[in-house]
């Protein structure tokens, strides 16, 4: 058996709209539903997630889990209409991404990337999460959303259980920044410290304080406020990809596929776990499900 | 067991890790000792004993086997001295194990120390200062290990380093928080207006147990002329033209908060503004000012659309 198998149709994640996403509900592992406590999914959320309006988005920064902003947070929310990647017709880039042609010199670099694609938070989140590791052992670690006492007051959110929980590593209080940030590395998937998260918070009340964000220009958008009134706060930002077009090539029996181009025997797979059917959702989970079914039987036939 | 064997087992080997790196003195840090027989006993149950020059710090029971043969305690936290510095300690099994008896030399092991830090932080500063005038704050240490700051001094200096301020810490700590002591400060801003930076400032206590170490953070000041033109916003949301209570108002370095009637004041000098009016749950608008008198203006704050449901979209 080969050690790796093909991938097909990755670029049609990039190529339709709000596949991968920011919810506007933050300190929850499942930031794309809701559900209240007795839900049989609440166990293993621990929290609702506090529901946030696009205008919420102004008292808070979002960080890396080096403690880094990667974006401007007015905009992390936002849903797109348009596929994310490459650029579009002005950039001489094909505008589906069934017009997406493998090995193109278009997607060469990860810069040409940063520039072409139609800028959306969620592939700027995804570039930002494995900061502080190093390939081929990355770590792709936890955004985090981060605001004071003065949040609550100005705008009114309640981060009282169920909406959070100090029991399920998706909320942290601290009485300083400092103490954030060894807080932080208390969630299962901090594993590097939040090291610039001290520096990004002084930077950023010196921001305000200037009144601009050289960093992503906020100032445009909203009144940008200091994050500087204790006790402050720390709460889970989870960028969804809630259906993969892409995944492990399959043959017209379900068969995964190696890096020659060979069947792995044995090996099958199906719905969003393959790729490259320009569809998603339990139609086509049912009939891979049906072919991988029959080829095993017939093959054991 | 066979009679073969030595009534003491004197060819163990005892070593320990220091989990924690620099801990603050007088503060808990994390060991884990490893013991092994060199003829191969299981020495599970067997207990080893933590010793600081003083006297027996806490024991231990070894629990699991490694991969090399030899047994592991859990996690063991122990007290560093209240001083800082590099202190020494050992570990010795003191248990028999399988019916025999089990030595090893003591098992030297070193934590470094350290005196606590003090963790600074100001708010409730005004965002425009007129210059000259006073102006008060909230200052708040936090230490390290948590320690009852109460009645610790903070002083303020300006850009030439004189001391312009002091307070005492008082001793509450702020709401919502374990250890935050804070004290309320005031001082006279400079009579030139610009961006200033001084710094605020508790001194060490190194000869203190624990010893404390100095702190500081920096207060920026955002110190203006005096003001000029009065302004003011009347914020209402557009559907049912009703006041908003609690909008914000900024006219960077100014800001101001809308009372019940919707009414947000602002006091500024002529001058280039950006208005910009932001609410809970109302999209922000923003609008270029030139100021030369008293402006009276009213904003309109359009209800936010509720979050896309990503699901409409197939």
């Amino acid at each position: 058996m080969r050690i790796g198998a093909t991938l097909a149709g990755m670029q049609q994640n990039l190529g339709t709209n709000i596949t991968g996403h920011i919810p506007t509900r933050i300190a929850t592992f499942d930031s794309y539903t809701d559900m209240l406590p007795g839900h049989p999914t609440f166990s293993y959320r621990g929290s609702t997630g506090i529901t946030l309006g696009s205008s919420s988005y102004e008292h808070l920064v979002a960080v890396n889990q080096v403690g880094k902003r990667f974006y401007n947070e007015m905009a992390l929310g936002s849903s797109y209409p348009t596929p994310v990647w490459p650029g579009g017709k002005s950039a001489g880039s094909p505008t589906s991404s069934m017009d997406h042609v493998q090995g193109d010199w278009r997607n060469c670099s990860p810069d040409w990337v940063r520039q072409m694609y139609n800028k959306y938070s969620h592939i700027d989140a995804a570039i930002a999460m494995n900061e502080g590791s190093t390939a081929p052992d990355f770590y792709s670690g936890p955004l985090w959303a981060i605001f004071d006492a003065g949040t609550l007051d100005r705008d009114g959110w309640d981060i009282s259980f169920p909406f959070t929980s100090d029991k399920n590593g998706t909320f942290f209080t601290a009485d300083t920044i400092e103490d954030l940030m060894v807080k932080l590395t208390q969630y299962r998937y901090q594993r590097v410290p939040a090291k610039h998260l001290k520096e990004t918070i002084d930077k950023w009340n010196s921001y305000v304080d200037g009144g601009k964000d050289p960093d992503f220009a906020r100032e445009a958008d909203a009144p940008m406020h200091k994050i500087d009134t204790p006790p402050f706060y720390a709460a889970l930002i989870a960028p969804i990809w809630h259906d993969s077009y892409g995944g492990l090539r399959i043959s017209g029996k379900a068969e995964v596929i190696d890096l020659e181009g060979n069947v792995i025997p044995g090996l099958f797979a199906g719905g969003e776990a393959s790729g490259g059917g320009q569809q998603h959702g339990l139609g086509r989970c049912l009939v891979h499900g049906y072919i991988a079914g029959n080829s095993i039987v017939q093959m054991k036939g | 067991m066979s009679v073969l064997h030595s009534p003491i087992h004197d060819n163990c080997t005892c070593t320990v890790d220091v989990l924690d790196g620099e801990v603050d003195a007088g503060h808990g840090f994390r060991v884990r000792a490893s013991a092994r027989c060199a003829q191969g006993c299981d020495l599970r149950g067997v207990t080893i004993a933590f010793h600081a020059p003083g006297g027996e710090l806490a024991t231990a029971m070894l629990a699991e086997a490694d991969d090399d043969g030899g047994y592991t305690t859990d996690e063991v936290t122990l007290a560093a001295p209240a001083s800082a510095g590099h202190h020494h300690f050992t570990a010795t099994i003191t248990s028999s194990a399988e019916g025999l008896a089990h030595a090893a030399p003591p098992a030297a092991f070193e934590v470094a120390a350290k005196a606590h830090a003090a963790r600074l932080n100001a708010w409730d500063l005004p965002s425009a200062i007129v210059a000259g005038e006073a102006f008060r704050f909230k200052v708040g240490v936090k230490c390290s290990a948590d320690c009852d700051l109460a009645g610790k001094p903070v002083a303020l200096f300006d850009t030439d380093q004189r001391q312009v301020s002091t307070a005492q810490l008082g001793n509450d700590i702020w709401p919502g928080t374990t250890a935050l002591f804070f004290a309320e400060m005031a001082a006279r801003a400079p009579d030139d207006a610009g961006r200033h930076e001084w710094t605020l400032a508790v001194p060490a206590d190194e000869a203190g147990l624990p010893p404390h170490a100095a702190g500081t953070a920096v207060l920026s000041l955002n110190v203006v002329a005096a003001p000029e033109c009065s302004v003011t916003v009347e914020t209402i949301a557009q559907d049912g033209q009703t006041p908003i209570h609690g909008a914000r108002v900024v006219m960077h370095p100014y800001r101001a908060v809308s009372d019940e009637h919707g009414i947000a004041r602002l006091r500024v000098a002529r001058g280039d503004y950006t208005i910009l009016v932001s609410a809970a749950k109302h999209l922000p608008i923003r609008r270029d000012v030139t100021l030369t008198a008293d402006l009276i203006t009213r904003a309109e704050l359009e209800h936010e659309p509720p979050p896309a449901n990503p699901d409409d979209f197939y």
